[in-house]
């Protein structure tokens, strides 16, 4: 039973994942101190999953990267696209309606 | 750019990167590798900073080990999952598997049967001309199956969207065409093909080689000798027979095979087979044994027996086919 409620976690967490991402993404931000930035509000996600991940989305088009030279390390830096803000507001509204469905959903069951 | 004591000695963490840039596809490794080492060092100093006791080699392998096994990491960079041959392509790859691998069969049969055409009637053994098939067919069938699986392998790579979504529904389908749940008319390709195989090499075998067909031994010169065990006079009586009914299966087979399933018509066909193979039996039964008679009576006798024991035995199973395949045809209606 165990094995069964975590993988239902991991299910539900996962929805959630990439807007959590792309949330944080309305300034620019490397992927380190992005995964810092999550984890301080809550969201704990393995780096070997947000690097990818940040790589997929920008295949996509919802954001757009690009290399910075001037510190001491170079870093690749990621923002959210034109088309990504767009995005982004569709995505918040849709979960600010399932968060309502869901309260009634969950409410009558009770 | 400012290069510490501690990044040259990061052999670990270049042997990590360089793992997962190997799995990368190559337009996509270089920029990637550099991102990793970036963020590993970013990771290895933010860790340098709380753990300030910490051995470097202790730090990297810690850090390392949160970022995940390179197989994982680099899987995870890919766009979508990568198969061999995808769910979308893989109804269409077993349909072709299925017709590639029925008509593989019936060229070779076709082609030995023609090839033993060709041979110096001395030359011929048909018990190892059948064997031969039997791995022919195996070589030939998984190379067949190979080159299948190859193209497929190669349409799932290059494939539009716009042409998988027309392979998936191709057919548009009606709920009121669907066959009914227990549908006993559904054929089920791959046996019929066999069964026609079979009919031709029956055909072929009692028709062209009968004088080959007995008792097969070694001379001491090297070549294959053969008895020859049916007798002319029982061939002669039969064959027309025999040459009927296998023709007769050939043809429905053939019609069935290509409607692909069975329908009033044909069901009665077979019925009407059915009840001239057991006048066919019916007459084998009173007539002559197949084979040249023994000298030894004894042998004869028991063959005979046996034989006739083995005939009623086929009739009966014929009648019990020819009831139930009746029985169902009555209830269908």
């Amino acid at each position: 039973m165990e094995e069964i409620i975590q993988n239902l976690i991991l299910e539900l967490r996962r929805g959630t994942l990439i807007l959590s991402v792309l949330s944080q993404l309305r300034e620019r931000q490397y992927g380190y101190a992005l995964k810092e930035r999550l984890a301080e509000q809550g969201v704990d996600i393995d780096q070997g999953t947000l690097y990818p991940l940040l790589r997929r989305l920008e295949k996509q088009g919802l954001l757009d990267s690009e290399w910075d030279v001037s510190e001491a390390r170079p870093r690749r830096y990621y923002v959210l696209s034109e088309q990504g803000r767009e995005v982004l507001t569709v995505m918040i509204a849709e979960w600010q309606q399932l968060v309502s469905v869901m309260e009634q959903v969950l409410a009558a069951d009770k | 750019m400012n290069e510490t004591r501690q990044e040259r000695k990061l052999d670990l963490v270049e042997r990590y990167i360089h793992e997962i840039g190997r799995r990368l596809p190559p337009k996509q490794r270089a920029d990637v590798e550099a991102e990793l080492r970036s963020l590993i060092m970013d990771a290895l100093e933010a860790r340098s900073a709380e753990a300030a006791d910490e051995t470097p080699e202790a730090a990297q392998v810690a850090v390392l080990q949160e970022l995940g096994a390179p197989a994982e990491v680099a899987r995870r960079y890919a766009a979508a999952p990568r198969y061999l041959i995808g769910p979308r392509v893989y109804d269409a790859y077993r349909r072709v598997t299925g017709i590639v691998l029925g008509a593989v069969a019936l060229g070779l049969t076709i082609s030995t049967v023609v090839s033993l055409w060709e041979t110096a009637p001395e030359s011929i053994n048909i018990l190892a001309a059948l064997g031969e098939l039997i791995v022919q067919y195996i070589g030939a069938a998984a190379s067949a199956l190979g080159f299948t699986t190859f193209i497929f392998a190669i349409l799932e790579r290059t494939l539009s969207e716009k042409a998988l979504a027309d392979l998936q529904d191709e057919e548009e389908w009606d709920p009121r065409k669907l066959p009914p749940v227990e549908d006993p008319n559904r054929i089920q390709p791959a046996s019929m093909i066999v069964s026609i195989c079979f009919t031709i090499l029956a055909l072929l075998l009692f028709n062209l080689f009968a004088d080959r067909l007995g008792i097969i031994y070694t001379q001491t010169e090297g070549g294959w000798k053969v008895i020859p065990m049916l007798s002319p006079t029982a061939l002669k009586t039969f064959l027309p027979l025999w040459n009927l009914s296998w023709v007769l299966t050939l043809a429905l087979d053939a019609a069935v095979l290509q409607q692909r399933r069975w329908n009033t018509t044909t069901r009665l066909l077979e019925l009407g087979l059915k009840g001239f193979t057991l006048y066919i039996l019916v007459r084998m039964l009173s007539g002559p044994v197949l084979w040249k008679p023994f000298e030894m009576e004894a042998i004869e006798q028991v063959l005979t027996q046996v034989y006739r024991w083995a005939l009623i035995f086929g009739i009966i199973g014929t009648l019990v086919e020819i009831a139930q395949s009746g029985y169902r045809l009555i209830r269908q209606r």
